[in-house]
């Protein structure tokens, strides 16, 4: 249950965030650093669960410097983490492929979903949970991270990714289906 | 009970966890789960799943990434600058000068020595040196920029005189200069005004705070360079 005070901690902290922001967009550097150390963590988790440990790094800082150079669009109607975390998703998304390869993608992913589900990466016994959604293939990772890690509903996953609601359910339970195998890594 | 038939229901399970089966099919694959233990299992393992991925930690990265993104900020801020002083001298052939050019260059002047001690004078105060170049990346805490009692006994003098000055000499030759160039310059400088003057108001609530003043040095060392080149441009063409 969240306490008066709490509520009143986490509007001054929006606040104030919106006040970096607001510096930040007139070009303060150093409040756009606070905003940074703010939300590297969960940017960069972001990152690292989407495209994968290797271009995380990467990912993370292109994710910072499009937001410095977009903050003339946030106006404060949601937080800035929120904002962020949008920009982050579509900066993701887009340093994949185009919307027509995407598309194929999905359907060559089937088969390899279903070979790993069966025996592929389930006998790399030394792979922990993050490693394996790393490992799925990109159309499932992308909806296993953005549904069941980041909440995302079907709707808004089917709209960013150009799929169909229907395909985000069933690529969802494929990854599902696959990482049961690293549950007790 | 086939495998087929089976997969059947487990291809159900993601949605009875999500409460997206309509009522019929939820009832019956409830009716199924009682008598088959494989696909209880399977729900299990799926909700477990589910859980491990809401309960996901976030950690930063290994490596600190700030001094990468600061470096593309500073150097794409330098670019942009580059780019907004060659779009307006590419203007240049479709202009027409009725400028005063000796009382434009002594007002720019008067801004940039006036503006240079300021940065001067804020680098001796505490930035150390190098303040002299491109604003400060970060502001380090244990690192105050400048001297409050330094810095606004100078904000209030002679250099809102001067860029008073030229704000005069735009808003009187605004008919004879070329419109969009005008318009870029005002433009710029109400952006950078309002931030002076938003700094100013906190700095009276708060004149020890070394991050407002920083902010404050910067701004003002950002209107200047955009004054000398307002001037170095009218200079150009004369």
């Amino acid at each position: 249950m969240t306490t008066t005070t709490g509520r009143d901690q986490q509007a001054a902290a929006r606040a104030e965030e919106a006040r970096d922001a607001a510096w930040a967009a007139r070009g303060d550097v150093a409040a756009f650093e606070r905003l940074y150390r703010h939300h590297v963590a969960r940017i960069h988790g972001l990152a690292r669960r989407m495209v994968g440990p290797e271009e995380s790094d990467d990912a993370t800082q292109e994710i910072f410097i499009r937001a410095w150079e977009k903050l003339h669009t946030f106006r404060g109607d949601s937080a800035f983490g929120t904002w962020l975390h949008r920009l982050a998703v579509n900066v993701l998304l887009a340093r994949r492929s185009t919307l027509a390869t995407r598309r194929q993608r999905f359907q060559e992913d089937d088969g390899v979903l279903d070979g790993k589900a069966g025996q592929g990466i389930a006998h790399e016994l030394r792979v922990d949970f993050e490693t394996a959604i790393a490992r799925l293939p990109s159309g499932a990772r992308e909806v296993f991270v953005l549904h069941d890690v980041e909440g995302y509903k079907h709707e808004e996953i089917a709209d960013l990714l150009g799929i169909s609601p229907g395909t985000s359910k069933s690529q969802l339970h494929r990854a599902r289906m696959a990482l049961r195998a690293y549950l007790d890594r | 009970m086939g495998a087929n038939m089976s997969h059947q229901w487990t291809d159900l399970l993601s949605a009875y966890i999500d409460g997206e089966l309509d009522e019929p099919t939820r009832l019956a694959l409830e009716a199924h789960l009682e008598a088959c233990a494989e696909c209880r299992e399977t729900l299990r393992e799926l909700e477990q799943v589910v859980w491990r991925a809401r309960t996901l930690q976030d950690r930063p990265p290994e490596t600190d990434l700030w001094p990468a993104i600061a470096e593309r900020i500073r150097a794409a801020g330098e670019q942009r600058d580059e780019s907004s002083a060659e779009g307006m001298a590419g203007q240049r052939g479709a202009r027409r000068f009725a400028f005063s050019i000796p009382q434009l260059v002594a007002a720019g002047l008067a801004l940039a020595f006036l503006s240079g001690g300021a940065v001067w004078l804020v680098s001796r105060a505490g930035a150390g040196p190098g303040t002299e170049g491109p604003p400060r990346i970060a502001a380090e805490p244990a690192d105050p920029p400048v001297s409050t009692a330094t810095f606004v006994s100078f904000d209030a003098t002679d250099y809102d005189l001067a860029v008073a000055d030229l704000r005069q000499l735009l808003a009187e030759h605004r008919d004879v200069l070329d419109s969009a160039t005008v318009r870029v310059l005002e433009e710029s400088l109400a952006t950078i005004d309002r931030a002076i003057e938003e700094v100013r108001a906190a700095l009276a609530a708060d004149p020890a705070n070394p991050y407002l003043n920083a902010y404050l040095a910067d701004h003002v060392r950002r209107k200047m360079q955009l004054l000398r080149r307002a001037t170095a441009l009218v200079s150009a063409q004369s």
